[in-house]
């Protein structure tokens, strides 16, 4: 059996804490191979991935933790807010910090509060450098092999520079916009598509339909970025193979989708 | 560094006993280790005094740092041993001792990028074992990474994140405890 991976098993697989990523892999080992499409690989870098450059480079341009976390709770849009919020603030007093006073040696005991706290910061800087520049250089080998290459996308690398990181252009390097030609010449699916989109009433379920309404009505006109982004979960349904499993965890969007489709899905 | 390393002499740090280089290690440890890569084996490990003559008056903490290493590395090949050997607990005890030195070593180096990222790395890979022995193959790739990293302290980015990905590939959790449920909250999709 084929797995086809959605953006947020990509995510989890790469992304999240070490045990979550083995159940990634383990749940995975059950199918024969496991397809990467590219647009997951677009979704996690302007998504997620994003999000943890944005807060390497702001805790490198920000003068203390506390400045660093504030302005993280600014962006944080989890239901479980005040959870994060807790859960930040305890990485002031981190116990298992490498710069905790119960691992500093005594020779260092005496050093001020605020010299342990850039400490602190120094090992967050470089724990977030490496979970980002791992998960970069792993997202090619963790499964099978990268399909429905997108000619208009190009993967820039995710590098350090002067101590930030950059992820390079985020968007599609040129026009057209090449899953506007894949999928212009399947207007049936993309009626169907629309049509499970137009049941929802979620801004996303709208975004999604005007998109696949654009690709319907005016299949010559240029899909613009925003227009592709807002395609999201519909490019898998669209993209993957007849004899695949769309292996996800947002189940809750792709099944509708893959089902107008006949094609079937899984939680992970 | 890793061109001025290249066909140097045996690794020697001051007050510290000779470490004879990766393919002479491998004999004594275990017939089941993983392959070194043959240009390890052949490439001979310099001074840090050799290579960089003026470091201990110029960087005083890296030179404190790498020094510290050494024996950070000295006990990971003592440990290999006594696990061989099947003295368990006196294995043990010696990564024990060894996690402990890392933060001796952090403060020393924070400010320089590479060295700090992987100090940081190694020392969680090893408290995020809460306490279980590391097994042979586990012990033996962090030794490796170790070892690499004394050879090369000034190695670039890419390369520390060769020796780190190594790790992560043999099972060691890098992240810091404390910072799992921000990652959490970044890789979540609410974020974007």
């Amino acid at each position: 059996m084929k797995a086809f991976i959605e953006t947020t098993i990509l995510v989890d697989g790469l992304l999240k804490t070490k045990r979550r990523r083995a159940q990634v892999r383990q749940a995975l080992s059950s199918f024969d191979e496991a397809f990467l499409p590219q647009y997951a690989i677009k979704e996690m870098k302007l998504g997620p991935l994003h999000g943890f450059v944005w807060f390497h480079n702001k805790l490198v341009a920000t003068p203390n933790l506390p400045d660093a976390l504030n302005a993280l709770h600014g962006v944080i849009r989890s239901p479980k807010k005040n959870l994060a919020a807790t859960a930040m603030e305890a990485l002031i007093v981190a116990e298992e910090s490498i710069a905790s006073l119960r691992y500093l040696p005594e020779s260092l005991g005496s050093i001020s509060p605020a010299r342990r706290e850039r400490l602190r910061r120094a090992e967050m800087i470089n724990s977030l450098r490496v979970h980002i520049l791992l998960a970069w250089r792993k997202r090619r080998k963790t499964f099978t092999r990268v399909v429905s290459s997108l000619s208009c996308f190009v993967e820039d690398e995710i590098v350090l520079k002067n101590d930030v990181i950059d992820c390079g252009r985020l968007k599609c390097a040129h026009q057209p916009c090449c899953l506007r030609d894949e999928f212009a010449t399947r207007p049936d699916d993309l009626m169907k598509l629309m049509k499970v989109c137009g049941a929802g009433t979620r801004d996303e379920d709208r975004r999604r339909h005007k998109a696949l309404r654009q690709l319907v009505r005016t299949p010559n006109r240029e899909l613009d970025s925003k227009l592709c982004r807002s395609l999201g979960d519909a490019v898998f349904a669209l993209q993957a193979p007849g004899d695949a499993v769309i292996v996800t965890t947002n189940i809750k969007d792709i099944e509708p989708l893959a089902a107008a489709l006949g094609k079937s899905c899984t939680r992970l | 560094m890793s061109e001025r390393a290249v066909g140097a002499k045996i690794y020697q740090f001051p007050k510290q006993k000779a470490i004879t280089s990766a393919g002479t290690e491998r004999s004594t440890v275990s017939p089941t280790v993983r392959e070194v890569p043959p240009e390890a084996q052949s490439r001979s490990i310099a001074s840090v005094n050799e290579i960089y003559p003026e470091l201990s008056s110029t960087a005083p903490e890296l030179f404190a740092a790498l020094s510290l290493l050494s024996s950070i590395c000295e006990r990971f090949d003592e440990s290999a041993e006594q696990l061989e050997e099947g003295n368990l607990l006196l294995s043990d005890d010696l990564v024990s001792k060894a996690i402990l030195d890392f933060p001796k070593i952090f403060p020393l180096i924070a400010e320089h990028s590479g060295p700090a990222q992987f100090c940081s790395s190694a020392f969680h890979a090893l408290l995020n074992k809460r306490g279980q022995p590391l097994s042979m193959e586990e012990l033996l790739e962090i030794r490796s990474a170790l070892r690499t990293f004394q050879r090369e302290p000034f190695m670039s980015h890419d390369r520390v994140l060769d020796l780190l990905e190594k790790l992560d590939d043999c099972g060691f959790d890098l992240t810091p405890r404390f910072l799992t449920s921000v990652f959490d909250e970044l890789a979540h999709e609410s974020f974007y």
